[in-house]
């Protein structure tokens, strides 16, 4: 079987800095990877390279077999991509209802004109409804993202991902300013997700809930890949010990 | 009706049509525009020298309307590369470069202009009439459009391309089509000018309309359909009881531009809302 995601020599530097450094892997169908790795190590960089969000200067990024590396964001999404952003991008001039509709309603707003011949938002609104009961938002429907704590902007931005209804999805520290219970939820949520089906690559600082979420973790330093394997296994290995180690330490 | 009530609907209509197309491409889409008097003058020479010719009414505002629309979207494609006031200073380039052609073309009259433009036929208050009854249906269209998908996928354009770009929307393509639809309900106002003023100079199309246009939008309510609509009405009676205003036309809409940007972002529509919910509470 053909892997769904696979991202082939990326390389991608800012001034200095390698960000992405000729950095290789492939999830399958169904997988749920963790990707993990000390502060400036590229996972941010990565899986906005997936998105299209930065270009590669060199490598090749493939979705369901197809090369997308030349594609734009919204093609990608079209393709099955979902994605939440670290820093969350909620559309302030819309309600929280409003922020998942509109990725509800994403077969309507393919094309423009096709777009101005369609009106009713009813049934995208009962979609995004059900999707804000599934991560706790139910009672925010009605509120401006700006109004709600940043837990809750963070589960928006994954309600929103979800609306698109994604093969692939890509989460960027989703439990980043959750208690330790909410996190724990967060993790219920997408081990549902992908229960049901859906592949999942997963960047988080919440190390406990990796453990408990992902079977397979990617580590990355300085936009490589230093270990891929088991969470045991490669929680053991020396290197990314090194790596853990040596951040906490500099 | 007099003679001046009749004249002074119509001019009512022609700054409605333009003050919601501007709406379209600036409060729907979030692209500022400092040009848009250009896409009034295409329509309006587009339609004017067809006129001459012996084409029909329909014709010629049709001609207007897509010729706008089609030269919009190309300078639409310019906005797909900058941003804000980039897009600011290459729209208000675009007008300049409208005006500096037009001026230097003998076969478009040069300064002359265009002179002796045929009647429509329809008598002055049959003509208010039709102009006022499209300016209705540009109303209409702007509401459907703002209720409609497209709407509701240009707001999330205008709030954030990056995030817009993430649940789908291809950002390009709306902008285009945002400026493709505005600019050509300009050109339509330009083609309804012509039948009403019977000749067309190059100044009737110059900087300080395309700043009373977006002084009309921004005072009405950016993106509020209602609130433009009424800004329209206001703004066009303001120079007709005020000479002062009439003489200082583009120092007055500027400031007005500046004081509503700063004080009341909202304008009109926002300041009603405000207002409303006060009273609800
Ligand atoms: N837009 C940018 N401009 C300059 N440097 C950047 C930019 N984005 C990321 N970097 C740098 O690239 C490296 C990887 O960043 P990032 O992918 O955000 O890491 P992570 O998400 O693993 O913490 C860091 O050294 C960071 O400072
Ligand atoms: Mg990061």
């Amino acid at each position: 079987m053909s892997a769904l995601l696979e991202v082939e020599g990326l390389l991608l530097r800012f001034g200095g800095v390698i960000a992405a450094d000729h950095l290789s892997f492939a999830v399958a169908s169904g997988e749920l990877l963790g990707l993990i790795g000390p502060n400036g190590a590229g996972k941010t960089t990565v899986l906005r390279l997936i998105a299209g969000l930065l270009r590669p200067e060199a490598g090749r990024v493939r979705l369901g077999g197809v090369d997308v590396t030349g594609q734009p964001t919204h093609r990608r999404v079209r393709r099955g991509l979902g994605l939440t952003h670290q820093l969350v991008r909620p559309f302030h001039s819309l309600t929280v209802v409003e922020n998942v509709m509109i990725a509800a309603g994403h077969r309507h707003t393919r094309n423009p004109i096709a777009a101005l011949a369609r009106v009713s938002r009813i049934a995208e609104r009962r979609a995004a409804e059900a999707i804000l009961v599934r991560v706790g938002l139910a009672d925010s429907a009605a509120r401006r993202p700006a109004a709600l704590p940043l837990g809750q902007r963070k589960r928006l931005e994954l309600a929103r991902a979800l609306a698109l209804e994604p093969t692939v999805l890509l989460l960027d520290e989703p439990m980043a300013g959750l208690s330790s219970a909410e996190a724990a939820a967060l993790g219920d949520t997408i081990l549902a997700l992908n229960t049901t089906g859906t592949t999942i690559v997963l960047v988080e600082h919440n190390l406990g809930e990796v453990m408990r979420l992902a079977r397979r973790l990617l580590v990355l330093d300085t936009g490589r890949a230093i270990a891929d394997g088991p969470p045991d296994t490669v929680m053991r290995d020396p290197a990314v010990q090194l790596a853990y180690v040596g951040t906490a330490a500099g | 009706m007099s003679a001046y009530l009749v004249s002074l609907a119509c001019v009512i209509g022609i700054n409605m049509i333009l003050a919601l197309s501007l709406n379209i491409i600036t409060g729907f889409c979030g692209q500022i525009s400092l040009g848009h008097a250009a896409f009034y003058g295409i329509g309006a020479y587009a339609a004017a020298l067809l006129a001459k010719a012996g084409a029909p009414l329909v014709v010629c505002l049709l001609a207007g309307t897509v010729v706008a629309g089609a030269i919009g979207t190309v300078v639409g494609l310019t906005a797909l590369r900058v941003r804000h006031d980039f897009l600011a200073i290459t729209t208000m380039g675009v007008g300049f470069i409208f005006l500096g052609v037009v001026r230097k073309q003998s076969w478009l009259g040069g300064e002359l202009g265009i002179a002796a433009i045929p009647d429509a036929g329809f008598g002055p208050l049959g003509y208010a009439v039709f102009v006022l009854a499209i300016a209705a249906g540009v109303i209409a269209l702007s509401l459907w459009l703002k209720r409609s998908w497209m709407g509701f996928a240009f707001d999330t354009v205008a709030d954030d391309e990056d995030a817009a770009r993430t649940v789908g929307i291809d950002v390009a393509s709306y902008k285009l089509t945002a400026f493709g639809i505005g600019t050509a309900i300009a050109g339509l106002g330009g083609g309804l000018y012509i039948y009403f003023a019977h000749i067309i100079l190059p100044d009737t199309f110059d900087f300080a309309v395309s700043i009373a246009i977006l002084t009309t939008v921004v005072v009405g309510g950016s993106g509020s359909v209602w609130g433009v609509s009424a800004a329209a009405v206001l703004l066009t009676l303001l120079p007709e009881v005020s000479r002062v205003i009439n003489d200082y036309r583009l120092l007055v809409f500027g400031a007005m531009l500046v004081l509503v940007m700063r004080f009341s972002p909202g304008g009109l529509a926002g300041a009603v809302a405000h207002v409303m919910r006060r009273r609800g509470a």
